[in-house]
């Protein structure tokens, strides 16, 4: 299968910092590539450089066969990126379906006054739109918290919603990051589902930062290891779990 | 001739466009007159005969209530199959015996799970192939008896089955009805099943104009009869809620005029007021409980005719500003009929449910009964009873208090133990007849009839139901079999014990933890003292434990109507049942889930 993202000899610096240093790796089209390493070891910032939102001093990033050394996130989106948050960033004040719906903004053409006004291309947009998210909430199965405003939900459920988001921008590539965090056992279980369902069966390549190890060794079917903002492993699950490198920054060797 | 094709041709001959169904789907309700009801079922009934369904095929339907499944009911009885309806839930134990008994040769079902309980037991039940309306997971399932209910349909055209229809026999097989309580299936006709909706129909005056929302699965054999083929013989609206997490809301948007559900659904929403309120701000905390204080009180001079012109202002000023926006959260403003099966609501809840103005209207049936063999009239309604027998039927009570019964409208046995005693049917449940009034008053099973050391015999039912009518109990199980006196294993709900912790500052982690806070057992054991004091000397309870987990459909511990299991309980938590025996303080349950718990018995 051909390589849908390329990222080649990409060096972030933030003033003295350097929190990523020449890393280069393939994505294939088609597969879960999961991103991993101790805090601190560069993975957000990969996954900034990616979509755009970081600009990075060396390097270049070749999405679709496209090569540049930046973009502009909102072209990323265009372009069939799309992303969820360490951090949730959720309209907490806003419904679900609210929330998911500001992720079809990409596709939505008419005015402000058509929209406001409900009429013209406002009309047929707000159908398909909702359509759309509407059928984003049976997949995740969160129809019972549709009208919900999100800051009444528990964290799990506020994480699927940005998946939600996410998905409704009919994404060809979806960068996840942490999907997993603070989630106990049975939630980790639906979101590896879900992940996997949007990658074999919608046939989306994902590439997702993930702490936990036995989610990254089930799901993914490659897996890129940072430590301190250099790449320390990159194969299969199986070949970096036997990597003495990457034992040695998670379990720390003695000096 | 009265059959459950034929209801549908002739809705569709007499009033075509009127709704005949409605189902919420991507949050939008769609609905489905008489006409594209019998064109639904034409067409599928084309597409199941191109896979050889006929007459006498018997067909599992298996999955909740969606339009695929309910119209497909009607498209196998067109060909003259036979349609075995199979709880979502059911354990594999119970899908291996239903298919193997049945004989079923063509499972319908809804989605994954359904398809991995199937697969589980494929090699002991004679199934040739199973159709999946929801593919959803299994992509890399690779069995040739798995096939794709859209391929099956997306070439069938819609065909005239009229005549098909006009030339079955009412006398016919139309389900095969499993009871879980018995163990048994039972073969049900068109016409029995159908004849004994018309008398619920007749009895309450039942029209096309009424709505019904069905979300319960159709294998319960009262749902079924309540909701279904009620809804088809009088022509009402049959409404089908987008998911068993959206009830709530989907019954608040349709507004039913009929309601049918077993006691534990009456249960749940006086609990969902309960958590509601206990998370409820100081003042409206405060509103409630006053204002319900004085509903109860007006609702006794009611019932004794003491209430006067000032107390009939004062309901309206509560219900107006509390309990009208309550029964509109729930769907119950516009209730003309609400049915209950499977045993009576507690006083204390059937009284709150009066005074709202919701009238329980209890019935009592089962499988052998076709779902009903009596109903309270909407006039005479009360907790001490399930009404009196329908028309065409007979009851009476045995020497060993077992009730006993004829109905023209019985189902006979297909497989399992036979119950029928000199022609009478014995119904297995315990009970008298009311001498005064006729009407049937059921105790509980006469299997879980449990006798004290001293002799004394009573029905655990009784006082379970006492016991879980406190919003925070879920179940309750008592035990007492052969001991000096009677102990209890309560199970807490964790919604409401959850709000109520909160509510007084109480820090836990999970469910586990927060049944072990003496808190919550002093908060139990005030409630069963208050039970206590309702019950004679020799029946009221010692002691008690909460468990420290809820009970589990999927281990058999509750059935598909949330009624408690004694025997499988007793399997799965016979550490709790010998620590009851020998009167043990603490003990340790190596439960289920191959992990240890440490427990307490409380003495009251």
């Amino acid at each position: 299968m051909s390589d849908i993202l390329k990222v080649e000899n990409v060096t972030l610096q933030f003033g003295g910092v350097k929190a990523i240093t020449d890393i280069s790796f393939n994505v294939k089209e088609g597969e879960i590539c999961a991103v991993i390493g101790p805090n601190g070891a560069g993975k957000s910032s990969m996954l900034n450089v990616i979509n755009g939102v970081y600009l990075p001093q060396v390097g270049t990033v070749t999405y679709n066969g496209v090569t540049r050394r930046t973009i502009n996130p909102r072209d990323a989106a265009i372009a069939g990126m799309a992303r969820t948050f360490q951090n949730i960033a959720l309209f907490q004040g806003m419904t679900v379906l609210e929330n998911i719906m500001t992720g079809r903004n990409l596709f939505m053409k008419s005015t402000w006054l058509e929209q406001g006004l409900n009429i013209g291309r406002a009309r047929e947009e707000e159908r398909s739109n909702r359509l759309a998210v509407e059928k984003v909430i049976k997949f995740l199965q969160i129809e019972s918290i549709r009208k919900t405003p999100v800051a009444k939900l528990p964290y799990g459920l506020q994480k699927r919603v940005e998946l939600g988001r996410a998905l409704v921008a009919e994404p060809k590539i979806l960068l996840l990051d942490e999907p997993m965090a603070g989630m106990n056992l049975e939630e980790k279980a639906d979101m590896s589902c879900f992940i996997l369902e949007i990658n074999k069966e919608q046939g989306i390549t994902t590439v997702m930062i993930e702490h936990d190890m036995g989610v990254v060794m089930d799901i993914s079917d490659h897996v890129v290891v940072l430590d301190y903002g250099k790449k320390i492993g990159d194969g299969s699950p199986t070949e970096v779990m036997a990597n003495q490198d990457v034992i040695d920054a998670y379990l720390g060797v003695s000096h | 001739m009265a059959t459950i094709p034929g209801l549908v041709l002739s809705h569709n001959q007499n009033h075509p466009d009127s709704v005949a169904l409605r189902y919420k789907q991507l949050g939008i309700w769609n609905s489905y007159s008489w006409k594209d009801y019998l064109e639904e079922t034409s067409t599928l009934a084309n597409a199941y005969k191109s896979i050889s369904i006929g007459k006498g095929t018997v067909v599992a339907i298996y999955g909740n209530n969606v339009p695929k499944l309910i119209f497909s009911i009607a498209a196998i009885q067109t060909l003259g199959g036979i349609v075995v309806p199979v709880h979502p839930e059911c354990t594999s134990v119970e899908l291996k015996k239903i298919l193997s008994e049945s004989k079923t040769e063509f499972l319908i079902s809804e989605d994954q799970q359904q398809v991995d309980t199937y697969l589980d037991i494929e090699s002991d039940c004679p199934v040739k192939s199973v159709i999946y309306l929801d593919g959803r997971g299994m992509i890399n399932y690779k069995n040739d008896k798995l096939h794709s209910y859209d391929e099956l349909t997306a070439k069938a055209k819609s065909a005239n089955f009229e005549k098909e229809i006009q030339a079955l026999n009412e006398n016919d097989t139309a389900f095969y009805l499993f009871d879980e309580h018995e163990d048994s299936i039972y073969k049900v006709t068109h016409k029995a099943i159908i004849d004994n909706s018309e008398k619920i129909i007749s009895l309450n005056s039942l029209t096309d104009k009424d709505s019904i929302v069905s979300y319960l699965p159709l294998s319960i054999p009262t749902n079924l009869l309540f909701t279904y083929i009620t809804s088809l013989s009088s022509g009402m609206s049959f409404n089908l809620p987008e998911s068993n997490q959206t009830i709530e809301k989907d019954l608040q948007e349709i507004g039913p005029t009929i309601l049918y559900a077993p006691s534990f659904v009456f249960k749940h929403i006086i609990t969902s007021i309960s958590y509601r309120i206990e998370s409820a701000s100081e003042s409206n905390y405060n509103r409630y409980m006053s204002h319900y204080k004085m509903l109860m009180e007006i609702y006794d001079k009611e019932v004794s005719g003491t209430n006067s012109f000032f107390d009939k202002i004062k309901k309206t000023w509560i219900m107006l500003t509390t309990f009208l926006p309550a029964k509109n959260v729930f769907g119950l403003t516009k209730i003309k009929h609400a049915f209950v099966s499977d045993g009576v609501l507690s006083k204390v809840n059937f009284d709150f449910f009066h005074a709202i103005g919701v009238e329980i209207q209890h019935s009592f049936g089962q499988a052998s009964s076709c779902g009903c063999i009596s109903v309270q009239p909407d006039h005479s309604v009360s907790s001490e009873n399930v009404g009196s027998v329908m028309q065409g039927s007979e009851i009476k009570v045995n020497e060993k208090s077992e009730v006993c019964y004829k109905s023209d409208c019985s189902a006979e046995l297909l497989s399992g133990k036979s119950n029928i005693e000199d022609g009478w049917v014995n119904s297995g449940y315990v009970g008298k007849i009311d001498d005064a009034t006729g009407n049937l008053v059921i105790r509980g099973r006469s299997e879980d009839i449990i006798t004290l050391k001293s002799g004394k015999q009573f029905s655990p039912e009784s006082i379970e139901n006492l016991i879980s009518c406190s919003p925070f109990v879920k179940s309750s199980i008592i035990v007492g079999q052969g001991q000096d006196s009677i102990s209890v294993i309560v199970v807490i709900d964790p919604n409401s014990v959850n709000s109520w912790a909160d509510r007084k500052n109480i820090r836990y982690t999970g469910y586990t933890e927060l049944a072990a806070k003496q808190e919550v057992k002093d908060l139990i054991k005030s409630h069963i003292t208050c039970v206590n004091e309702t019950l004679e000397s020799e029946l009221k309870v010692k002691s008690f434990v909460v468990l420290h987990r809820t009970l589990v459909m999927t281990q058999g511990e509750v059935s598909k109507t949330m009624e408690v299991m004694r025997k499988s309980i007793e399997t799965n938590l016979k550490d709790v049942h010998s620590a009851i025996k020998e009167n043990k303080n603490d003990f340790i349950v190596n439960d289920i889930d191959q992990l240890s718990y440490e427990l307490s018995i409380n003495k009251i």
